[in-house]
């Protein structure tokens, strides 16, 4: 193994190393700007120079590699005045904007000028001008702070896959931009604003909301898609104010979609803060008593079997195993389902409806079929991990259906039933560059499972990998996208509605008017004849379930409560309160142990300690039960 | 450095003529396939010349959907070359040197010329719209100085009258011969003078 | 969680199912309108207005 010096400590390093990640194994923390580890390397900040022995000139660290025997210094006099002169080249164009500037606090250059920066400027011209750039709604440009160090255009060129940044001009004259002030057309467009090391491009939605020192930070778990990417809330008072990402290797490395990031100002808007019950056609507050009171004695009125019950896309454990046992325990039906569509699910065994190679695996990958899926929208920070496959192994990616621009190249194959049964039948172009792989990824979306079809797209495509023994200890090529945080979990705990060969028991009772009465947890994105049903709408926001509602119970949203969620790996995360629900609103666990409390039925818990341990043993119990 | 200005009247389209595509065709020959991209250059300089010196956002698309990559990399590579011009600049683009050398030798002199008779301001167009002149670094030409460039050649040895002469007759949509104003050959020694000790300030 | 270390072929359940001709067709997703909370806020709406004319990559079809 090479070894290197560093401030006269001997250490050893992995071969392709920089210089700059051997001093970091050897403890030397070493300034830097345009240096970030996940983008490619530029070398034009100049921030992270060092001494090499024998080396008349100081070297830009992150861009030499690393070779046996070097000497390298990193605290002499020599090393902290070239770094000065590099700061105060920086600094010699950069505003004194910092009391305005919304990176205040956490801007690495006012952090690092604290220790390179000199006490005043020698620089006595003017500073430089440059015009404001238009990014679209997310990204606030302020232009004259840029020290262009390009993080953000190698992000979008290299990980967002759009190409639209870029720097104009040279010298002095260098500004940053998109293709004529366009706006970034990205899903993952707002990680630029993390990656800016000074404060040139800030959050438009966060723009002089809050300083980060004065903000509450809670580390948590994301729900707009069912990736769960981990998340940090910061609050101010009662109200979320951003979104950041939290690192996690496994999930989505440092990168959160738009969504994720900027849909939290929708937490403090069209909130249900108050119990409401539907008079005479109209919706009027009500009290948490008359409410309950009034859908426990509707509830009497109906057959169990004619009460049906729906989980919504953003439910966590908690909420879907108390509404399970408030259905089984005190109404006596077990009429509920998870799935917003129909949309095949075998429950035999838990690989059937997670995404067995984990999204670390992608990158192992060397052949990915796309199943009737749109990655990009469908689950954002997946499809950034199969670009980064692709850009790093250059995987051949081919897919049926037709989803549009993915941000890498792949083939289209066909949009039919009849490419699956030609691919297993091995008379297509493909099957043999299947069989020939060694750890091929099959990705299965939702539009692949619907419908009729959808059994026979997923068990054929099962056999298929089963038989050329693509589902192995070490590899599982059997992937299903689901597009639900609360889905994977959902199953997990027995929520869907199948009964003999009618996968979609439930859609269909639905469509025969079979229910009378319907508990809506949270479930928006569901589409139905209301005719002359009863509905109960429990959930944070008046959306289209509440519109329908005859009883609407408010609920806590996901930065409001403590809960356990299942990503669609099938990983168990924990989600943290970092807020508290808005006015009369309740945790959803809650309301349903105080629904049960006063039907005076057992629900068999008390507290959330219980319900927790129920939800963990009752997981266990189905993976033992389960095999997998 | 002129500060690279989009012009605000542009072109709707841009393609390039047969003997230009036949051209670009054989530049991109000359890289790997995988590697297209590097024919960026010689491309915007083929477009430029098509279109009277400077390069329309109509040309920078079809340079970047010929070599299938993002706008914004053409568009990088035209800001950044002084030599690529995003503005009309005349069907006549004269470009004076001003460096040392030709500045001893009465360069100056010659920009006052350009901003008689052409335009006041460097970069603008003259009345007629057909030339515009620019100040710029050394052109390597200092044994011949004072020049400069109009289009693709070279005028050499010039003085006050002569640069007169040149561009009147640009003005009137005529390139004169290009080369030195004194007829000589090259930088080859005028009056035949053989070493440097031969007389004074040949 | 993890899979259990040994899997046989045998153990793992197939299902033959008889061909059914259907076209699969990738559901359009209003990405920025996907859920509740989404649709309660003011910047996606906005994001959405923009994504209408969605443009891809920037080679074809980009202005």
């Amino acid at each position: 193994m090479p070894k290197i010096t560093v401030n006269n400590k001997e250490i050893i390093f992995e071969e392709g190393m920089t210089v700059l990640q051997a001093c970091e194994l050897a403890g030397a923390e070493i300034p830097r700007f345009c240096y970030h580890e996940r983008l490619s390397i530029a070398g034009n900040c100049r921030m992270c120079l060092v001494e090499l022995e024998k080396s008349s000139k100081p070297i830009a660290s992150c861009a030499m590699p690393a070779t046996e025997g070097m000497k390298i210094k990193t605290n002499t006099p020599f090393v902290e005045k070239a770094r000065k002169g590099v700061m105060e080249f920086l600094l010699a164009n950069h505003p004194l904007d910092c009391p305005v500037c919304d990176q205040g606090g956490e801007c690495d250059l006012q952090d690092q000028s604290l220790f390179y920066g000199m006490d005043n400027s020698r620089y006595t011209e003017n500073k430089r001008q440059v015009k404001e750039k238009y990014m679209g709604p997310l990204i606030k440009t302020v232009m004259t702070r840029c020290i262009h160090c390009t993080r953000c255009v190698r992000f979008a060129t290299e990980v967002a896959g759009i190409p639209e940044l870029g720097a104009i001009g040279r010298g002095e004259d260098m500004e940053i931009t998109t293709y004529l002030e366009k706006s970034m057309e990205s899903e993952l467009s707002a990680n630029v604003i993390d990656l800016c090391p000074v404060g040139a491009l800030t959050s438009k939605p966060y723009a002089f909301e809050a300083r980060p020192w004065d903000l509450k930070k809670t580390e948590t778990i994301d729900v707009m898609d069912a990736v769960g990417s981990n998340i940090r809330v910061d609050t101010y008072g009662r109200e979320v104010k951003r979104v950041l990402p939290r690192v996690n290797e496994d999930i989505n490395e440092e990168w959160i979609s738009d969504k994720t990031r900027y849909s939290c100002d929708g937490l403090s808007k069209q909130r249900l803060d108050t119990p409401y019950i539907r008079e005479n056609g109209k919706l009027i507050k009500a009290s948490w008593n008359q409410a309950s009171n009034l859908l426990i004695s509707k509830l009497k009125t109906f057959d169990p079997k004619q009460i049906g019950g729906l989980v919504g896309d953003l439910a966590d454990l908690e909420m879907i195993y108390s509404f399970k046992s408030f259905f089984e325990k005190c109404i006596g039906s077990s009429y509920i389902e998870s799935r917003r569509d129909r949309i095949y699910l075998n429950p035999q065994e838990r690989i059937n409806y997670i995404f067995n190679s984990s999204i670390n695996g992608i990158e192992e990958a060397d052949f990915i079929l796309l199943v009737g899926t749109n990655p990009r929208l469908e689950a954002t920070i997946l499809n950034a991990r199969i670009r980064k496959a692709y850009v790093k192994n250059g995987v051949k990616i081919y897919s049926i259906g037709d989803p549009g621009d993915l941000t890498y190249p792949y083939k289209n194959i066909g949009s039919s039933t009849s490419v699956i049964k030609n691919i297993v039948s091995d008379s297509h172009e493909i099957s043999g560059k299947i069989k020939k792989s060694k750890k091929p990824l099959v990705i299965i979306g939702e539009s692949a499972l619907y419908s009729q079809a959808g059994q026979y797209v997923f068990e054929t495509l099962k056999s298929f990998l089963v038989e050329k023994n693509f589902i192995r200890e070490d590899w599982n090529a059997l992937n299903v996208l689901s597009q639900q945080a609360s889905r994977v979990g959902a199953i997990d705990l027995g929520v869907f509605l199948i009964s003999g060969d009618d996968n979609f028991n439930f859609f269909n009772m639905l469509d025969n008017d079979d229910f009378k009465f319907l508990y809506l947890l949270g479930a928006d994105n569901i589409s139905f004849d209301k005719k002359d049903k009863f509905v109960v709408y429990q959930g944070s926001h008046g959306d289209k379930g509440a519109e329908i509602a005859d009883i609407i119970l408010p609920g806590a949203a996901y930065t409001e409560k403590n809960g356990l969620f299942v990503n669609l790996e099938g990983k168990l995360q924990n989600a943290y309160k970092a807020s508290y629900p808005p006015g009369d609103a309740r945790e959803d666990w809650l309301i349903f142990k105080d629904l049960a409390n006063l039907m005076k039925k057992k629900i068999g818990y008390q507290n959330a300690q219980q319900l927790r341990k129920l939800i963990k043993d009752e997981i266990e119990k189905k993976n033992k039960k389960r095999r997998y | 450095m002129s500060i690279k200005k989009l012009s605000k009247i542009q072109p709707q389209s841009f393609e390039f003529s047969k003997d230009n595509l036949q051209k670009a065709e054989e530049e991109i020959k000359k890289y790997p396939k995988d590697r297209k991209a590097s024919a960026v250059m010689a491309l915007l300089y083929l477009a430029q010349n098509q279109n009277d010196n400077w390069i329309p956002l109509a040309g920078i698309k079809y340079v970047a959907n010929l070599l299938g990559i993002p706008y914004i990399q053409v568009y990088e590579v035209t800001t950044f070359y002084s030599m690529f011009n995003l503005s009309p600049v005349g069907k006549y683009f004269v470009q004076v040197c001003t460096t040392t050398p030709c500045m001893l030798r009465g360069a100056k002199k010659i920009v006052d010329v350009c901003k008689k008779h052409i335009s006041k301001n460097q970069n603008e167009l003259s009345e007629n719209k057909t030339c515009s002149w620019v100040e710029v670094e050394c052109l390597g030409a200092c044994a011949n100085a004072p020049m400069m460039q109009i289009n693709q050649d070279y005028f050499e040895d010039l003085d006050e009258n002569k640069t007169e002469e040149i561009v009147q007759s640009l003005l009137k949509g005529k390139l004169p011969a290009p080369g030195s104003a004194r007829n000589r050959k090259s930088t080859a020694p005028e009056k035949e003078r053989k070493t440097l000790l031969q007389g004074k300030n040949a | 969680m993890k899979l259990k270390k040994k899997i046989k072929k045998e153990d793992i359940k197939v299902n033959k199912v008889n061909f059914v001709e259907q076209n699969i067709s990738i559901k359009p997703i209003d990405y920025y309108y996907s859920n509740s909370i989404a649709r309660s806020s003011k910047v996606m709406s906005e994001c959405r207005q923009i994504s209408k004319k969605f443009l891809f990559t920037g080679i074809e079809k980009a202005s």
